[in-house]
Formats: structure tokens, sequence, C-alpha cells
């Protein structure tokens, strides 16, 4: 296979959700001629796809899964050959910090759409679960990321991240703030403080967009 | 397909393959069993898998109710802060006991929901799916035995409520519930945010009395937004 035709072939697979599919794409032997970025694009072009059916009511979310499922592999296999994905690319990504918050430990809905904004061209630095807001300012500051994302699966962790919005407001003015799960809605979303809501991980990735042109231009405005 | 036995105490928790399958379908988003085949093979192992890890186990408590208002439900050791319930209590005819319980698949399903993740996000989202259907089940299998022990002394029992349902506040009913249940033996504890862990636990309980005129208190309820309403209309009263 030509180098374009195991990039066409990794976007494919991942749109076909086809797992089995990638790793023969990656077998192939051309694969280590390729900038690892083109592979990374490929795979992304593929969810991107997957999103797009899923948003026009062909893809489950099951279906979309195993696109991401397929993604993953294609990325596994950058990772084990050590490669940075970003290193032949100019652009810097933007940063995102997710997490879910203290006193809740439902991860999967968290761990989709890192994985979700991951293949949408974001830097994600997961945190994982019932994760104080100590830790949640310590990395902000760390990887100076301009997206927060956090998740809940509770209605009694509400007035936590509340807080945790409260200080991140204060301290980084400039951080886009989005949250997700099941207590809420825009409503909610606003009330306590949040810039945006995603409704599932499929959104995730054009609110997270949205909120991020929104509080640029709110910054540019102020300055 | 064999059907499924896992027999915890003296409750035997059996579940039939095709209605696991149906509920674990309905669970993911379709409403039938998926036709694709490479689809239903992958949610059947799944299943199967999850099988090895399933093990039922409940702790059990019944205390006099003791008083109610148009606020709570104050039973021995533990008071039920819901409006809609008190209600419900001051409609049956001689509110006798409430039955508490918390039952759990167990945290080994936690822990391979956790690891399946690792390996495939479709995979995960049908354990995740398997431990609720389970969980729901176990719990459903719970109150039909208590129904059908209350039945055989002639009493009634209303359905089950859990903490966070209706206007019984999440926090506050896990505090009470956990109060009064001993949980220790069988794995599961409580954080401050009412948590459950295992996560794949439920905790309730249910209302007793010589007649319970509604199961639930969703006819006398304006929440009509609500997803969980179980309408039931109100048997007369003689
Ligand atoms: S309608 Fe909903 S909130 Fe109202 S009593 Fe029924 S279950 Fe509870």
């Amino acid at each position: 296979m030509n180098q374009k035709r195991i990039l066409l072939s990794l976007e494919e697979s991942v749109f076909s959700k086809n797992s089995d599919e990638v790793t023969r794409a990656v077998q192939a032997g051309a694969i280590d001629k390729i900038l690892p970025s083109d592979i990374f694009k490929s795979l992304s072009k593929g969810i991107e796809r997957a999103r797009e059916q899923f948003r026009n009511g062909v893809y489950s979310i099951p279906d979309f899964l195993l696109a991401i499922d397929a993604y993953r592999r294609g990325i596994g296999f950058l990772k084990d050959y050590a490669v940075d994905i970003t290193a032949n690319n100019t652009e810097c990504p933007p940063k995102v910090v997710i997490g879910v918050v203290e006193g809740d430990v439902h991860d999967l809905g968290k761990n989709i759409v890192a994985a979700v904004l991951e293949a949408s061209g974001y830097q994600v630095h997961d945190l994982g679960r019932n994760v104080s807001s100590e830790i949640f300012i310590d990395a902000l500051k760390k990887t100076q990321a301009s997206i927060l994302a956090l998740s809940t699966m509770m209605s009694t962790t509400l007035d936590t991240m509340k807080a945790l919005i409260w200080m991140v407001r204060k301290i980084f003015p400039a951080v886009a703030i989005i949250v997700g799960g099941a207590p809420f809605d825009m409503d909610l979303a606003r009330q306590i403080g949040a810039d945006g809501y995603a409704e599932n991980a499929i959104a995730a990735p054009d609110e997270t967009r949205r909120v991020l042109n929104n509080i640029s231009t709110q910054i540019g405005f102020v300055a | 397909m064999k059907p499924i036995h896992i027999l915890s105490d003296s409750v035997r928790f059996h579940m039939d393959p095709i209605r696991l399958l149906e509920h674990v379908s309905l669970q993911i988003g379709y409403p039938k069993i998926p036709s694709d085949r490479n689809f239903y093979g992958k949610i059947q192992e799944i299943i199967k898998e999850g099988h090895q890890k399933v093990r039922i186990e409940f702790a059990y408590k019944e205390t006099p109710i003791l008083s109610w208002n148009d606020q709570s439900v104050v039973a021995g050791g533990i008071v039920i802060d819901s409006m809609r319930w008190a209600e419900l209590v001051r409609q049956m005819d001689s509110p006798g006991r409430i039955c508490v319980f918390i039952v759990t698949v167990g945290l080994a399903v936690d822990q391979w929901i956790q690891e399946v993740q690792g390996r495939s996000m479709f995979d995960a989202y049908i354990a995740d799916a398997f431990a609720s259907v389970w969980i729901e089940f176990a719990a459903d299998r719970l109150s039909m035995e208590i129904e059908k022990q209350y039945a055989r002394a002639g009493l009634e029992c209303s359905r089950r409520l859990s903490p966070g349902y209706c206007d019984w506040r999440l926090g506050i009913g896990q505090n009470a519930i956990f109060k009064l249940v001993q949980t220790k033996d069988m794995g599961v504890s409580c954080l401050p945010s009412g948590l459950m862990v295992p996560l794949k636990t439920i905790s309730a309980v249910m209302f007793t009395g010589k007649r319970v005129f509604c199961k639930t208190p969703c006819v006398f309820c304006n929440d009509r937004a609500c997803r969980h309403r179980r309408e039931t209309p109100p048997v007369k009263a003689p």
C-alpha cells in the first residue's frame, strides 16, 4: 500500500468502526515513512465523519464507540512507537484539563469525552475521577490549559463544582469552562457559572469550540 | 441458552437470558435486540464475561413506623424526609413498618468495567449497561420477595423509594439508610456525597401497612415532567 492509500484506509477504518482494519493498515510496510501527524489527522478525520453520522441519526452511541475504539487502536500504535503526535504539527492544539469532580467516581462518560476531544485535535490532560479542586487548579497552572471540562453524574457534587468554577474564574479568567453529566441542562450549567454544557460526548468538541471562541472574543473585547 | 442462577442467601436471583439481552439492548438505546450479527455477538460476549463477575449481596432491615406528618415519616432509627411519600403513608390504612434494603452486584463488577474501559469503550458501555440491568433486576427481585412475605401476613407494600428520587434528597436519604443498615460485611460504603461504592448498588425503602392504596405517590404528584412517573390509580377504600 502506498502512503496515501494507508492514510485513506485509516480514515475509512475508523469511520466504518473497524479496529481490525486499522491494525491491518498500520502493519502495512510503508507506515513508518508517514509523518505521525498525518496518521493522526487521518484517524481524526474518521472520527469527524463518525460524529457526522451520529448527528444525522445514522450512527447510534454504540456505533460511535466502535469508531472510537478503532481510533484508539491507531493512536495506540503511535504511542507504542513513542511517537509524539504533535511533533510535526506546527499548530499548537488547545489544551483541555478534564476530570470528574470530588465525591463522584462515575467516569465512563468523561473517558468517552476525553477520547472524542483528543480525536478532535485537543491536547487532553485527564485527571481521572473523584478529583479534588486543588488538583484541578494545580493542573490548570501547570498545563496553562485554555479549557476546563468538569463532569459529574450526581446532584450532591454540584456545590463542589460550583465552588471550583468560582475559584477558576478568579484565578484563570481566560479559561473556558464546560460541564457535562446526568444532572445538567444548559440552564443548570449557567446557574453554576459554566460557559457551556455538552449534552453528550459527541457534542463535546462543538461546544468546546463555541465556548473557546466566546471567551476569546470576551477577553479581546476587555483588552 | 441456559438460564442464569445466582444464589444469594435465601433469595434466588434468576434472570432469563433473552430478557437480559432485551434489557441490555434497551439500555444502550435499541428498542429491540440488534439484528447485526457482529454487534449481537459482541454484546453476548460481554454478557458472558460479566456473569463471571456478578455476585449479588444484600442487607435488609425492617423497623416500625412511629409517626408521620405532611413533611416526613419517622420510623425506628430513620426519618424519611419526603413530603410525597409522607402523603402516601397518610393515605394508607394502618401504616405498619418500613423495609430498608441495600443490594449490590459487587465490587468485582466495578473493577471489571474499569478494566474493560482500557481495551474498548464499546465493551465498557455494554458492560455498564449489563451491570445496570442486573442491579435494577436484583432490587426488583428483592422488592417482590418483600412484598410476597408481607402478603403472606395479609399486609401490603408500596413500591420502593431510593434516596435522590422524588423529593427525598440523596445525601440526607443515604445517610439515614446507612445509619440503619449494616453494610460492612457486604463491602458497601457510602461517600459523603451520597455515592455508594460499589457503583452498581441500590438502597431503598418500602412502606408497609394493612392497605396501601397508592403504590407510589405519583397520582397526587404535580411533577408532570418526571421521568420516573409510575401512574397508579388509587384503589378505592372499601
Ligand atoms: S411523578 Fe416522579 S417525583 Fe412525582 S411521585 Fe412519581 S416518581 Fe416521584
